[in-house]
């Protein structure tokens, strides 16, 4: 009984600990700057809509989620395109070195990706490719790409091979058999991969402010007027920022939990 | 399409690296036949039969189906079919879209793609299970849905890859006469691979016993229980497993007989001028325990020894008759009760005899 | 499955590896050529930065955040996971209750804090109502800068700890069962359950997770940034504001470099002190 108590009482806890600060900043967002700043109330007695509506229009909030929204669907097209086939060599083919192949990609994983930031600015400046959605994309790219090889490469492994040879037997091509017999089978695992890579784009910081400056992304904007923003852009705009992703992950979350390797009976 | 086909293996060898999985391998495969490919784990049996379907490429050698030089063709283009050992029926489409996908591929009308399921579906009796998925069906079901959709294309060569491992015991006995009775009528030429030698001794018209990427023998059953090419096949084949006994040969008073630690026993006169021609002074005796019989009869050879344990196993009772340093195994009836430790002597079918050649392990 | 000589493979991998080399094999040379670039010849940019103050204070103020950070965090998570491994009922909930940082970046957890430690965040409203104190402190800002350092620090571990939790919950799934049943037949307390069988077993992870979290606390960035500037000057912090601000590409670059050669020797001294046997890759956390 003693222990039921305790369980409860940490479970309460945790629940503090990790809500409250999500709770809050969406109350905030939503709080009128009057009762906001009064010390001695915490929750607000009315809501209002006056802070997104704010970031929204007059402070290029909108532009910048939706040059977060686009960098991240770029990024998430480029790297499947060219991750998947790789993904396709680890699951399927067997050769020497391909134990290199994959421990290079594994080691690309740990790669400081904000080191990129700066010869890629210097690059972009160059070519044109500076303060553009396609040239935060590509760099979000090299970042994604470790991620989504290997997870996909899991994903093609655990869809058996007999199904695709039973394809290639039956009248489709290799690459017939891949598209019309395995990709739907996978379907579900790489959506949520996608889902994830799309999130992790949608939070990087250091490299898309590095390589924007007019049409920032909205973590670049964010942090580009940190120190001078009024309050309510904060608290708006980090709400922005975490609610998507966390209605994302709380869809896919049963997926993403196989995909970290904890089972849930 | 060609309906029935005469497969040619020619010399084909197969590679992977340094590992020769099949080194050398001829077999030629008769119209509307239903051969076996039987042989113990990494025997080539299952690299074989994917280098006959294209999902493997052959490192020399060809293959041909009928006059079609097929060595270099995808799958898709041989007009074969294939049964996995998984099944392989595809999880996302129900049973009904499974069987039709290959002619779909193949872009067959709809009349007859629903004419040619249906009359499949009735053939393998699973036309209630048509709108079900994979997932819904037993193992056996599945089984058949595979056996539907390699059969329905009509293809020139069916290949099954042990579709029967994975079945309960009971039900492979049942599917074991099913599928030979389906091959039997709809004549499709047929390539089977199993380690399992009761599936190969009930279903094969010829069976091709194989181990280290090679053919040893190809025969009826028959053949292969009687006069198996080698002691492997011998010992493989048959259960329980065949008697060998390494005999020395002796001539006395013009006699010839085969000694060995435990026992003599005379030389059949029929197998005496066949030693002597090959100038062997030792040999292995190899003789089936079913060939070991109670009662005595004309020309038996008559072998004494202690009973030293015996399994009785109702319709039948396993004897293993102990000597001074060996055993050998005898089968007989099982209404016969014979106590442990007694002695008794039985009785050797000389016909049944099988001699080898100790340094070759090969039948002579 | 195929022909040891077959092109296909190669070439469905060949963009991989071509993007792998265009986006961080020539950037990467790059940065080397932009921090060995300057006017008092190869090395002076990092002349100036071993000179400089600066440089020190950024990698104390670094190595220190990641010293605090990485061991708490790695205690926290090893707490959490296996307070949820007791599948106790509703622990599904709790456990994704948990994983609700690991949607947020740091720019928005940063966020989360400051409206937490702000001037009119919740713990001053708390503590002036409850009337502990009576004017609400400033924990974040320039001239506070011992209590923004913590804020920072407690920051990070919100936001980074359930990453932790995540490997190890993992890494737990691989206990055997039985050897906890037999252990309590033989009468083992439960200390001696976890050092002797949960530990060993959780190893691979617990290495996995030090590895990870340690070459990515060293490159802490937005949480300082957005909640104190550059009062707590870090490595990557610094890369940022001499490459963006000071528009000194080869400096940053110098940043960027030490911030490499310090992860490169993190990675090593991992291999060679705790020498994975089987890394296990579990999914892609940031």
């Amino acid at each position: 009984m003693i222990k039921k108590i305790a369980i409860l009482v940490v479970c309460v806890l945790i629940f503090a600990w990790f809500v409250g600060p999500v709770f809050m900043i969406v109350i905030a967002s939503l709080t009128p700057s009057t009762e906001y700043y009064k010390m001695d109330q915490i929750l607000p007695r009315s809501l209002t809509l006056n802070h997104l509506e704010s970031l929204f229009v007059r402070l290029k909030g909108w532009e910048a989620t939706m040059n977060s929204v686009q960098v991240a669907l770029w990024s998430i097209l480029i790297s499947f395109l060219i991750g998947l086939p790789a993904a396709y060599v680890l699951a399927r083919y067997v050769f020497k070195g391909k134990n290199l192949l994959r421990i290079i990609v594994l080691m690309t994983r740990s790669f400081p990706v904000l080191i990129i930031a700066v010869p890629l600015i210097t690059v972009y400046l160059r070519i044109g490719l500076n303060d553009t959605i396609l040239g935060v994309s590509l760099a979000h790219t090299s970042m994604i790409l470790p991620f989504i090889v290997i997870i996909t490469s899991g994903i093609l492994s655990g869809i058996s091979v007999e199904y695709e040879e039973a394809g290639m037997v039956f009248g489709l091509s290799r690459f017939g058999s891949f598209l019309r017999i395995t990709l739907p089978l996978a379907l579900p695992g790489l959506a949520a991969s996608a889902i994830y890579a799309f999130i992790l784009s949608w939070n990087e910081v250091f490299v898309a402010a590095v390589l924007t400056l007019v049409n920032r992304t909205l973590p670049a904007h964010i942090l580009n007027t940190a120190m001078t923003s009024p309050d309510y852009f904060k608290f708006a705009a980090g709400t922005v920022m975490a609610v998507p992703a966390m209605i994302f992950i709380f869809f896919t979350r049963k997926y993403l939990m196989s995909m970290w390797g904890i089972s849930l009976k | 399409m060609i309906v029935l086909a005469k497969v040619f293996i020619q010399a084909v060898h197969k590679h992977f690296g340094t590992v020769r999985a099949l080194d050398g391998v001829d077999l030629e495969i008769e119209n509307g036949k239903f051969v076996v490919l039987l042989g113990p784990s990494g025997c080539g049996k299952t690299t074989l039969l994917r280098c006959i379907s294209g999902l493997e490429q052959v490192t020399s050698g060809a293959i041909r189906f009928n006059d079609m030089e097929v060595t270099h063709l995808q799958p898709r283009n041989r007009d074969i079919a294939m049964v996995f050992q998984s099944y392989a029926v595809w999880p996302h489409m129900k049973v009904r879209d499974n069987i039709a996908y290959p002619m779909k591929i193949k872009k067959f009308s709809k009349e007859e793609i629903q004419k040619r399921l249906q009359e499949t579906a009735e053939l393998l009796s699973i036309s209630e299970l048509l709108d079900r998925y994979p997932a819904q069906l037993s193992g056996g079901q599945r089984q058949r849905v595979a056996v539907a959709r390699a059969i329905v294309l009509e293809p020139a060569v069916l290949l099954m890859d042990e579709p029967l491992s994975n079945l309960d015991a009971l039900l492979r006995v049942t599917m074991r006469s099913e599928l030979k009775k389906l091959q039997q009528k709809i004549g499709t030429t047929t390539v089977y691979v199993t380690h399992d030698q009761v599936e190969a001794m009930t279903m094969g018209d010829k069976i091709a016993v194989m181990k280290s990427g090679v053919i040893h023998q190809i025969d009826t059953p028959d053949q292969i229980y009687l006069r198996p090419a080698n002691t492997f096949i011998a010992g493989f084949i048959g259960s329980p497993q065949m008697n060998f006994v390494d005999v020395e040969i002796s001539v006395q008073e013009g006699k010839m007989k085969l000694v060995s630690k435990d026992f003599t026993l005379p030389c059949p006169e029929m197998m005496r001028s066949i030693v002597e021609e090959g100038g062997y002074d030792r040999l292995i005796l190899g003789i089936r325990p079913e060939n070991i019989h109670h009662g005595q009869q004309e020309s038996f050879i008559p072998i004494s020894g202690t009973i030293y344990f015996s399994e009785r196993l109702g319709a039948e009772t396993i004897i293993h008759l102990g000597f001074e340093e060996g055993r050998i195994v005898i089968r007989i009836p099982g209404d016969e009760i014979l106590e442990d430790g007694s002695r008794h002597t039985f009785y050797i079918n000389p016909e049944r005899i099988c001699l080898f050649d100790p340094q070759t392990q090969k039948l002579i | 499955m195929v022909y040891k000589k077959d092109p296909v493979p190669f070439l469905l991998f060949s963009p991989l590896i071509a993007y792998l080399i265009l986006f961080m094999g020539i950037p990467l040379i790059q940065t080397f050529i932009l921090a060995f670039t300057s006017p008092q010849g190869p090395w002076g940019n990092f002349e100036r930065l071993v000179r400089s103050g600066e440089f020190w204070v950024t990698l104390q103020n670094t190595l220190v955040i990641t010293g605090i950070i990485v061991p708490l965090q790695l205690i926290l998570g090893l707490a959490l996971a296996l307070f949820v491994n007791q599948r106790f009922k509703g622990y599904l909930f709790i456990l994704y209750i948990i994983a609700i940082p690991l949607a947020l970046s740091d720019v928005s957890a940063s966020l989360m804090s400051y409206t937490v430690f702000g001037y009119s965040g919740l713990l001053n409203k708390a503590l002036v109502m409850t009337g502990l104190i009576e004017f609400p402190m400033y924990f974040l800002g320039r001239h506070v800068q011992d209590r923004a350092f913590w804020v920072i620090i407690i920051t990070e571990i919100w936001r980074a700890t359930p990453l932790v939790f995540v490997i190890l919950l993992a890494g737990l799934q691989a206990v055997n069962k039985e050897y906890l049943e037999a252990a309590d037949i033989f009468g083992f307390s439960k200390w001696k359950k976890f050092t002797r069988i949960i530990l060993p077993v959780l190893r691979p992870s617990m290495m996995a997770a030090l590895l990870i979290r340690t070459l990515f606390a060293f490159q802490i960035f937005g949480v300082v940034w957005v909640l104190n500037d550059r009062g707590i000057p870090v490595m990557a912090g610094e890369a940022y504001y001499y490459q963006t601000q000071l528009h000194n590409p080869n400096m940053a670059s110098a940043y960027g470099l030490m911030i490499a050669l310090v992860s490169v020797i993190i990675s090593w001294l991992y291999l060679v002190f705790f020498r994975p046997k089987k890394y296990e890759e579990r999914g892609g956390l940031a």
